[in-house]
């Protein structure tokens, strides 16, 4: 009891500590005292700038701001320039002055407040707005003025198509809000805003749709991100472990898309969205991992060629995670299994090589992994050396040597390859990683040891769930009314309802009778 | 803890099909040779009569278990007494189940690896999932897993068409006559009597008055199932060979040879046998736990599975060879004392006694 007292104090400090202005701590009527106050909780920071205006070479007013957060030339058009004029005016050491002005419009800015606490002017300076300070005045005008360097949209690097838009979202949240926006005309779709990190002060949304997402989820993600108590927020990666379900779990249980499609296509089928600034990272909840296998462009191309495809990679899938255990399983424990003729193309390409072909398989899994990684992080004008020597060299030169055998590079291949072809990266991973002790099952109990990793795995995927969604729904709870998208994707006019499983109200999506065929015979 | 139809359906069916497929049939061709599927037949309309009385007598009670109905029926002494041999069953069986699985991998898998690693392993996946997910999380894999044995038993049956010889079957019944036939169904029953296991689990279905219909299909797709691969081992082996075979119906999908390169598909059906073995043992182990903590009112269920598991694995390894879990114990153990007692004889009695009582609790939205 005591200790948890402790506990609570030291961290009631700690928030203290952070925000180094007392919450109640007002400006007072003098501006010199309030300017050596904010130059004091600024000290050595120097990107702020102090615009001090004259009259008669006694100041009276004090314009505050970041540079860099703010509109530089808007700044002189539209706040300097008036207020300059205005200093001449006699009046202007009248005390409500300042007040008047704002009154009469002299000041063209988009958003303007009046505060009087310390910590909010500070707060303001630090968000990209100007304060402007005067003589006589307890009241600071915070003014929105901001404008920051940001990457134009782009194409989005992680999930490329060849049919759909184009646009990806960048680092800044408000870009990002107005592409969703953008696609979406409707006052129903809501951008629910609030900041995490004690230090930082990242900028939160909650997207959702109001009248398709379930209140328990939605109630449910502002819980676990308001939850949140750290320092600061960097990528939306930080939110995703703070909010995830099983935390120890190798799957991502939250999704993460830089596609404004995607997010929609998942809003409308009543998920929500979490938008954190400062990332291209937009964070979809509830995840099922029928995404590891559903792209954006599912939705693009024609059903029948998705439907091929998605069975296509659902077979990848299994490769990704099955194929160098099964390899090493038969091939160790179980060669009757193989056919004859591919056994003995087997074993002959084996002879030479020295080592059991577990031990062989982990190694080029390794090599493979490394040469993944390398590729990734080496500066961009090396990486075709990379791919020379992990090609040639290690490749081709190493079967050449009988220290690999060809057959092991093309499982190993084929595996790097299947993993790839996965539309989710994280999910990817996940399999991709776990296919480490699949091997070492294999190589140690067989096919029987792989039958016991699958039966593991299926398992821990059952017993998962994202924000209360089982990760498996809709085939394990099975709601074969929710099928139509999974592994295969119907046509566009039967999939009229939004998934069971996420949405109770507002449930159709299409009305019936929007079939083609039909339509067109009811016209003859 | 809820589970649905279709997760019932499924539970069901994968957990009746592979063992009976597998080893009834060899046990009724010993008694009726070429009519072994009619015996399967006359086993499986047997198997649809227990699930009908086991399951109307659940539904007087849709929200108590077995220990408990019994308990509400009886009253709380010869409530708790009747469970004794219910207690033995289980715990009888579930070793049975986990040595039989085992030695099926051993022998089809194996050949130096001791029987306790697979024993070890599968009671791993067993707790795990009883621990993590209880009777949700194993439903669930039911209904991923019972698809898979579906898929891969229609295929092997598929596949395995082509060197069928139609005049095995004949002649039909004159060899044997209904004497034989009715003694060879009996094992069938034997393994279709598992079902009364299922007696714990209706409580725990979200819409009980499915329980009836779904169990009912579920023990017709396997009957049909099991009928069918009888007949197709029958056409295959011919009248006498069957009999004789440790598991036939396994032995057949190791003929199975398309253009020379699907072959051996007889792993795909170990991977099915270890899936429903899997499912047999978790359900069955929870149902012991479970059951066990009801029948002593203790809180707390899911710790007495570091109790029961050893006791299983202890049991599992007291049979001395492959045979004497699976024929011996249905011979000695099973046929005259299971069946005729645990499976028919008691809840008879319940539902005679409830019936005459006129007690019968209805769920309660019903009521309000």
């Amino acid at each position: 009891m005591a200790n948890k007292f402790k506990w609570t104090r030291t961290q009631e400090k700690e928030n203290i500590h952070m925000n180094d202005v007392l919450p109640e701590q007002k400006l007072t009527p003098s501006l010199c005292q309030n300017e050596t106050y904010l130059k004091e909780i600024f000290r050595n920071c120097s990107d702020v700038v102090y615009r001090p205006l004259y009259v008669e070479g006694r100041m009276y007013a004090l314009v505050i701001y970041v540079n860099g957060l703010i509109d530089t030339k808007g700044l002189e058009e539209m706040l300097l320039k008036p207020l300059l004029t205005a200093g001449h005016n006699p009046e202007v050491d009248k005390p409500s002055y300042f007040k008047e002005l704002i009154a009469q419009q002299a000041l063209a800015i988009k958003q303007t407040a009046l505060v009087s606490d310390v910590s909010l002017v500070v707060q303001g300076i630090l968000n990209g707005q100007i304060a402007l300070l005067t003589e006589g005045e307890t009241e600071a005008l915070l003014g929105n003025m901001s404008d920051y360097e940001k990457r134009s949209i782009g194409e989005p690097g992680t999930e490329s198509v060849v049919r759909g838009p184009r646009e990806g979202f960048t680092e800044s949240i408000f870009t990002n809000k107005a592409l969703i926006r953008r696609r979406m005309r409707s006052s129903k779709l809501k951008f629910e805003m609030t900041t995490v990190g004690e230090m930082s002060q990242t900028q939160i949304s909650i997207a959702y749709i109001e009248g398709i997402v379930k209140p328990g989820i939605l109630q449910e993600v502002r819980k676990r991100i308001h939850r949140i108590n750290t320092d600061a927020i960097l990528d939306s990666g930080y939110i995703e472990e703070f909010i995830e379900d099983t935390p120890h779990s190798p799957f991502p249980l939250v999704q993460n898309t830089e596609r404004p499609d995607v997010v929609l296509a998942s809003l409308l089928e009543g998920r929500v969205a979490i938008l954190v600034d400062g990332t291209p990272f937009v964070l979809i909840v509830p995840m099922t991992i029928w995404t590891a296998i559903h792209a954006a462009e599912d939705y693009y191309e024609h059903f029948i060629y998705t439907s091929g495809i998605r069975l296509l990679r659902f077979l990848l899938l299994s490769v990704s995670f099955l194929l160098p255990s099964l390899y090493v399983a038969t091939s160790t424990f179980h060669p009757q299994l193989i056919p004859e003729a591919l056994l003995l193309t087997i074993a002959a390409a084996r002879e030479n090589v020295p080592f059991p072909t577990v031990v062989e398989t982990l190694l080029m899994e390794v090599i493979f992994e490394a040469l993944r990684e390398a590729g990734i992080r080496l500066p961009k004008p090396v990486g075709s050396a990379v791919s020379m020597v992990g090609g040639l060299v290690l490749g081709e030169s190493a079967v050449r040597a009988g220290i690999v055998s060809a057959p092991t590079v093309i499982v190993v291949a084929f595996t790097g390859i299947a993993s790839f072809s996965l539309p989710r990266y994280n999910l990817g991973l996940a399999f991709r990683l776990l296919r480490f002790p699949l091997l070492l099952l294999a190589g140690s109990l067989g096919i029987y040891g792989v039958g016991f990793g699958v039966i593991a795995l299926i398992i821990h995927l059952v017993n998962l769930s994202s924000f209360g969604i089982p990760y498996l729904a809709p085939v394990a709870p099975n709601l074969s009314s929710n099928m139509k998208d999974i592994f295969i994707r119907m046509p566009r006019w039967t999939m009229n309802k939004r998934p069971g499983f996420l949405v109770d109200e507002n449930i159709i999506r299409t009305p019936a009778g929007q079939d083609p065929a039909k339509n067109k015979k009811s016209q003859k | 803890m809820q589970i649905s139809g279709k997760q019932l359906f499924w539970l069901v069916f994968s957990i009746e099909i592979v063992l009976t497929m597998l080893y009834a049939v060899s046990a009724a061709a010993i008694e009726a040779n070429q009519d072994a599927w009619i015996s399967m037949l006359l086993a499986g309309l047997m198997g649809l009569g227990i699930v009908f009385l086991i399951v109307r007598l659940s539904m007087r009670y849709p929200q108590q278990t077995f220990v408990q109905y019994s308990q509400t029926i009886l009253g709380k002494w010869a409530g708790k007494i009747v469970i004794i041999p219910y207690f033995v069953m289980w715990v009888y069986l579930n070793s049975m189940v986990l040595r039989n699985s085992a030695d099926f991998v051993y022998l089809t898998l194996f050949t130096k690896t001791p029987l306790y690693v697979i024993m070890v392993t599968l009671l791993i996946l067993v707790i795990y999932v009883i621990a993590a997910g209880g009777l949700a999380g194993i439903a669930r894999c039911g209904e991923l897993m019972g698809p898979i044995i579906l898929v891969v038993i229609l295929g092997t049956c598929l596949l395995s068409s082509n060197h069928l010889d139609w005049h095995h079957l004949t002649p039909v019944f004159i060899d044997s006559g209904w004497k034989h036939i009715m003694k060879g169904s009996i094992s069938g029953v034997a393994f279709y009597g598992d079902i009364i296991m299922f007696t714990m689990i209706f409580a725990f279905m979200s819409n009980s008055k499915q329980a009836l219909s779904i169990t009912m299909w579920g023990m017709a797709l396997t009957a049909v199932l099991v009928v069918v691969a009888s007949m197709m081992v029958i056409m295959t082996f011919g009248p006498i060979l069957p009999a004789r075979m440790w598991a036939p119906f396994f032995g057949m999908t190791r003929f199975i040879s398309v253009l020379g390169f699907i072959q051996n598909v007889d792993i795909l059906f170990v991977i099915i046998w270890l899936f429903s073995a899997f499912i047999k043992l978790s359900l069955f182990l929870f149902i012991a736990v479970y059951g066990t903590a009801q029948w002593l009112n203790i809180k707390n269920w899911r710790m007495l599975i570091w109790l029961m598991a050893p006791i299983t694995l202890v049991l599992a390894l007291l049979p001395q060879n492959a045979t004497a879990p699976i024929k011996e114990y249905v011979q000695q153990m099973w046929i005259p004392y299971v069946i005729p007692i645990n499976v028919i004889g008691i809840p008879l009695l319940l539902w005679i006694v409830s019936v005459m009582r006129g007690q019968s609790i209805q769920r309660k939205d019903e009521s309000n």
